[in-house]
């Protein structure tokens, strides 16, 4: 049996280690809630924003400009994969590296080539190992910074597409579905998806165009990927947050129930050792009185 | 009465979301005017005031700079920033 020091002692670490977890869980509570009215705001504004871009894709012929271009046969493509920089955060990276690497031996197979980019040191890291690495990588992102972060990659894939290295862009990170889920997604955003028929224009009309058709569709569509970008690092930051927090709430009860376990251990402890010593006195006495009577 | 429905969204936040009458927006190329019955169109947005009318209640705000979408019936303007006056 363990003596009552060790327990102590790692009762002790133990509670130590539970008042980090639930500092931890505090600290990503408040940085989900701003990462989250952030999101929240944001939304509605990117969601416009893609839907003006679908409409005109469909509406727009796809010789005006090169980021309309439709590759007829798609060989090239490149991913876009967001994880976060530090773990501690549950299922947060592990479950979309695993699904990349499903989807990389499976689907993936029909390109010729892959290409990614890497936004976050736990993906970069692990496709490191196996040889994988990004054009670009980008780490250290966070709610400071991303806007400029999503511009520059954003810039980036515009040239690239536009110079015909690639055919498809895909992006893949955690969607913010609520605290407590989050799903994993695949966003083509570049060939850029035609918007549905609705009732009345089932043969498009084109737009009117101010003030020229090119001044409008270089502003609309060199935005639409930014815009994008920043959507989905905006929605995989608030994910990233909501996953640590749920993963040290649970480490924290977890710790819980640990230091109960081992509070009653200390106590069994303690008491076979009163038991043993009253034992031994009682038996010590009885042995003196016996000793006396004779 | 034909109405539209006019959609003023900011990167933080969603400023106007209802159903209008008439609106009146700073176009890059002049100030335009939209009415139920507009054609698809796309502009670049100046900086300016954007003016609506519902009955005779009328509006307005500046937004700065910006993209606006008018289809079926429906306006939608994105700006960076809007200022009320």
């Amino acid at each position: 049996m363990a003596s009552i020091r060790q327990v102590r002692s790692k009762i002790k670490s133990v509670k130590g280690t539970r008042r980090i977890m639930s500092a931890m869980k505090l600290i990503s509570a408040v940085k989900l809630r701003r990462a989250q009215e952030l999101l929240l705001s944001f939304r509605p504004y990117s969601d416009a924003f893609m839907e003006i871009t679908k409409n005109l894709a469909r509406r727009c012929d796809p010789e005006r400009h090169p980021l309309l271009r439709r590759p007829e046969q798609m060989k090239r493509l490149h991913l876009v994969f967001m994880t976060s920089d530090r773990g501690l955060c549950g299922s947060f990276n592990s479950n979309l590296i695993r699904k990349l690497e499903t989807y990389l031996v499976t689907d993936a197979k029909k390109y010729e080539e892959v290409k990614f980019t890497f936004l976050g040191r736990r993906g970069r890291d692990h496709f490191s190992r196996n040889k994988i690495t990004g054009v670009e990588n980008y780490t250290g992102i966070n709610e400071r910074n991303y806007k400029e972060i999503a511009e520059k990659v954003a810039s980036e894939l515009v040239s690239e597409y536009i110079r015909e290295e690639t055919d498809e862009i895909i992006l893949v990170y955690n969607y913010f579905r609520s605290a407590l889920t989050q799903v994993m997604v695949y966003e083509r955003i570049l060939p850029i998806e035609q918007g549905a028929e609705t009732k009345d224009d089932s043969t498009p009309v084109d737009y009117l165009y101010e003030p020229t058709r090119e001044a409008v569709l270089k502003k609309l569509l060199t935005n639409y990927v930014r815009v994008r970008v920043e959507r989905a690092i905006e929605e995989s930051l608030t994910s990233e947050h909501a996953s640590r927090m749920t993963a040290m709430e649970s480490a924290t009860s977890n710790a819980d129930d640990v230091i109960k376990k081992l509070t009653l251990l200390a106590n069994k402890t303690r008491q076979a050792m009163i038991t043993t010593e009253l034992m031994d006195i009682v038996n010590g006495t009885e042995a003196l009185r016996k000793g006396g009577a004779d | 009465m034909a109405d539209i429905h006019l959609q003023v969204i900011t990167p933080v936040n969603l400023v106007v979301d209802e159903r209008v009458d008439e609106v009146v927006a700073p176009g890059k190329a002049g100030e335009f005017g939209v009415l139920p019955g507009h054609v698809p169109f796309i502009t670049i947005l100046a900086e300016g005031e954007l003016r609506y009318r519902k009955g005779s209640h009328e509006k307005k705000m500046i937004v700065e700079g910006g993209i606006a979408e008018v289809r079926d019936d429906k306006i939608t303007v994105l700006t960076d920033r809007v200022r009320m006056d």
